[in-house]
């Protein structure tokens, strides 16, 4: 195959140089033969051309999606307002205590606490194996108990959690942003040694839409909208909730003004808000996700500095058939949220506690691109 | 992968495609000679194909992605910017059909025998291209799956990432598409060799109808967010469109032989939507394909098919076998429709690909069957 392939190559390379070899050139007279020698040369010419070309290719083509690179050197050039004493977000943690350190010693009255680094892709410390019950875990520094309570004809799984430090309210993605990729929650929880986590916004898997999509203070995308609501956390992990407005600035402004007092650790894009400073929200008619149709549902709220709740609806099923938003904002407000947002439903809501998911669906477990998940900060 | 070279940064992909391009060229010129088809045509193809590939897969990546660019970004003249990647590899075939025609037309060749030279090796190309894709580290790789033996003892079959305190094992998608790629190379190749009876046009319309039901199965299991609308995988889109395309291609063909009409055997091609329509009317097939809640709509896309309907069946000649191909081919792309849906959150993944695989070769056979049937017809006569 090779020497017959070789002997292609030269046969042809000796007619393009040298014209057609003697006996088709038996005939000919010596114009002809000079301008079949013209024509090859030519050949040569465009071949070289042709080479050329592909070989620039090597510089020209990267991949055949944007690079990851250039997407964050986009998201950079975006043109935006965050306001002159706007905190950079990629400097790091700067743990600024305020009431949570007072409810922090109360609760959790141990010494010497090291803090998670603030990296997206460093997982939680690995929980003590022993100090799992069926339905809670607790250690020096979490607090996490699973019930379960039927309503409005459906199930809801409940998970209280208190941490000793705003480092162990977490957040992971599935790969790197603007990857694409997914995975299984209880994937996500047992690579990232989860105590207990819910879904997120699903708006970490693609660079498009609108949204200020933040990640342990990893910004993804930074655009503001008219149609959603935000959820910000911030240095003490306190949830700050901006409604969205009539115009996009009304959003940056919002945003703005929270970036000048606190450091911006993640931010989700999904909602509606459920609850805002205790007061119970109305839920508007055109909010993504059918508000308004029963399906299963996710949601976190705060309850008090570093204390929270997770809920997870169980729905299209016979056993439950899901719950509309408004159900579920009555719901988080008569647990006592001061704050609470709904996350992604439908097939992505999932509750995970001790690796296995606790919310029941009508389809298996789906893969979501991104969690929120506590984890504990023993040095174990 | 980076490196550097004359002061520049090349890439390894973008290094890996020119000399893809390259051997592709060749074989092209190797294939073609049989043809009696000179080194210049294929010379001026080269010159016309990579940089026509290299447009259009660009400009349909920016189609898909026109809201990332004008809205998420704010600044659409990055679409200009190629070289920071974002191709289609639909569009990069779409620009080599394109310069194939005008190459054709500029050296007066048949379009359609010049087609079947440059596509016959084009599933190298395909092949080059897909291995190339593991250099980037973003495309070609798939769900995540638990199936830690198989991917010690088959390492080749997965691609291994680290996720905080685990190694994880996803698709190695884009090895599975260059196997698949060389196949269909193989398939077109002893095609073009031994079919006597086939006409222009033929070897390249069995490397679209192949290639393209493959892509049906292949990017169902990739998991890299690359050319999506929403839910929708638009590549997986035109990979059902190509067997469609040949087997409309195929039915004129037909149609002219028997005189059969094809807007009769387009209208009952009408009868499995309106089967499926009224199914998600009655039980919803999931969430998504679910109009009980919007009976008014379903009831309005009946009456509209129905009135479609009545409108060419006035008309005679429909013909029993084409209706046959038709109905076989969109009952198949309807459970293909159906097995997407169904493979977020599947119990068993291993058996909806498998499906879905079946799917995918009954949409490759529905135009064969037709092409077949017409060849044995034509040496009876």
């Amino acid at each position: 195959m090779i020497l017959f392939t070789f002997y292609h190559i030269r046969g042809s390379l000796d007619s393009l140089v040298d014209g057609p070899p003697m006996y088709y050139n038996k005939g000919i007279n010596r114009k002809g033969r000079t301008a079949m020698r013209s024509a090859n040369r030519r050949l040569i010419f465009f071949a070289g051309i042709v080479v050329l070309m592909a070989l620039s290719l090597m510089f020209a083509v990267p991949s055949g999606a944007v690079t990851l690179g250039a997407a964050a050197r986009y998201q950079e050039d975006t043109e935006l307002d965050l306001g002159s004493d706007a905190l950079p977000l990629t400097e790091g943690l700067n743990v600024r205590y305020t009431a949570s350190a007072g409810m922090m010693d109360a609760i959790f009255p141990v010494n010497n606490i090291s803090y998670l680094p603030l990296d997206l892709t460093e997982p939680g410390r690995v929980p003590l194996e022993a100090n799992f019950t069926e339905t809670s875990y607790q250690d020096e520094t979490i607090w996490v108990e699973i019930e379960e309570t039927r309503a409005y004809d459906s199930a809801f799984h409940v998970a209280y959690v208190k941490i000793a430090t705003p480092t162990q309210l977490r957040t992971a993605i599935a790969g790197k942003f603007g990857s694409g990729r997914t995975l299984k929650p209880t994937v996500f929880s047992q690579s990232m040694n989860a105590v207990v986590l819910i879904n997120g916004d699903y708006y970490t898997k693609t660079d498009s839409g609108n949204g200020y999509i933040v990640r342990q203070g990893e910004k993804h995308r930074w655009k503001a909208s008219n149609r959603t609501d935000l959820l910000l956390i911030d240095e003490n992990s306190d949830f700050h909730i901006i409604l969205h407005g009539d115009s996009k600035s009304d959003e940056e402004e919002a945003v703005d003004a929270f970036l000048e007092e606190h450091e911006l650790i993640n931010a989700f894009y999904f909602g509606p808000a459920l609850v805002v400073d205790g007061e119970l929200q109305e839920i508007p008619d055109e909010y993504l996700g059918d508000p308004h149709e029963d399906n299963p549902r996710a949601a976190i709220g705060q309850l008090a500095p570093l204390t929270y709740v997770l809920v997870s609806v169980d729905g299209r099923t016979d056993a439950s058939a899901g719950i509309t938003v408004e159900e579920l904002a009555a719901f988080m407000k008569d647990l006592g949220c001061e704050q609470a947002y709904a996350m992604d439903g439908g097939n992505s809501s999932a509750l995970v506690f001790h690796n296995q998911l606790v919310s029941v669906k009508d389809v298996n477990e789906r893969d979501v691109s991104d969690v929120i998940y506590f984890a504990t900060a023993i040095d174990n | 992968m980076t490196f550097q070279a004359f002061g520049l940064t090349g890439y390894g992909y973008g290094l890996a495609a020119g000399a893809d391009a390259l051997a592709y060229l060749f074989a092209v010129w190797f294939f073609s000679r049989k043809s009696h088809m000179d080194a210049d045509a294929v010379l001026l193809y080269g010159m016309l194909g990579i940089p026509l590939g290299l447009i259009v897969s660009r400009i349909f990546f920016c189609a898909v992605n026109v809201q990332y660019y004008t809205k998420t970004i704010m600044q659409p003249w990055r679409m200009l910017s190629f070289w920071d990647g974002g191709y289609s590899m639909a569009g990069m075939l779409a620009g080599l059909v394109l310069a194939a025609l005008i190459a054709a037309k500029l050296k007066k060749l048949d379009f359609r025998a010049f087609l079947d030279a440059v596509f016959l090796p084009a599933g190298l190309l395909v092949f080059g291209l897909r291995l190339a894709e593991g250099l980037t580290e973003l495309l070609g790789v798939g769900r995540q799956v638990s199936v830690d033996a198989l991917a010690n003892s088959m390492p080749v079959l997965f691609v291994t990432e680290t996720m905080g305190a685990m190694e994880l094992h996803r698709l190695a998608v884009f090895r599975y598409e260059a196997a698949f790629a060389l196949l269909v190379f193989a398939l077109t190749l002893w095609f073009f060799r031994t079919s006597k009876k086939r006409q222009s046009g033929d070897a390249a319309m069995l490397f679209f109808a192949l290639y393209g039901a493959g892509q049906v199965l292949f990017e169902s299991m990739r998991d890299d967010g690359h050319m999506m609308l929403g839910f929708i995988r638009v590549q997986q889109v035109l990979g059902v469109l190509a067997p469609l395309i040949v087997l409309t291609v195929l039915c004129r063909r037909y149609g002219r032989r028997h005189g059969a009409r094809d807007a009769v055997t387009a209208a009952w091609t009408a009868l499995p939507v309106m089967a499926l329509i009224l199914w998600m009317m009655v039980a919803p097939i999931n969430h998504v394909l679910d109009l009980s809640r919007h009976i008014p709509l379903g009831i309005g896309l009946l009456a509209a098919l129905c009135l479609y309907l009545a409108f060419f069946l006035r008309i005679k000649g429909a013909n029993l076998r084409l209706i046959l191909a038709w109905l076989a081919a969109l009952l198949t792309v309807t459970a293909c429709v159906l097995l997407e849906f169904s493979m977020d959150g599947s119990a068993n993944l291993g058996r909806d690909y498998a499906l879905l695989a079946l799917c995918c070769a009954v949409l490759f056979l529905c135009p064969c069957a037709l092409y077949r049937a017409l060849h044995r017809q034509e040496e009876r006569s």
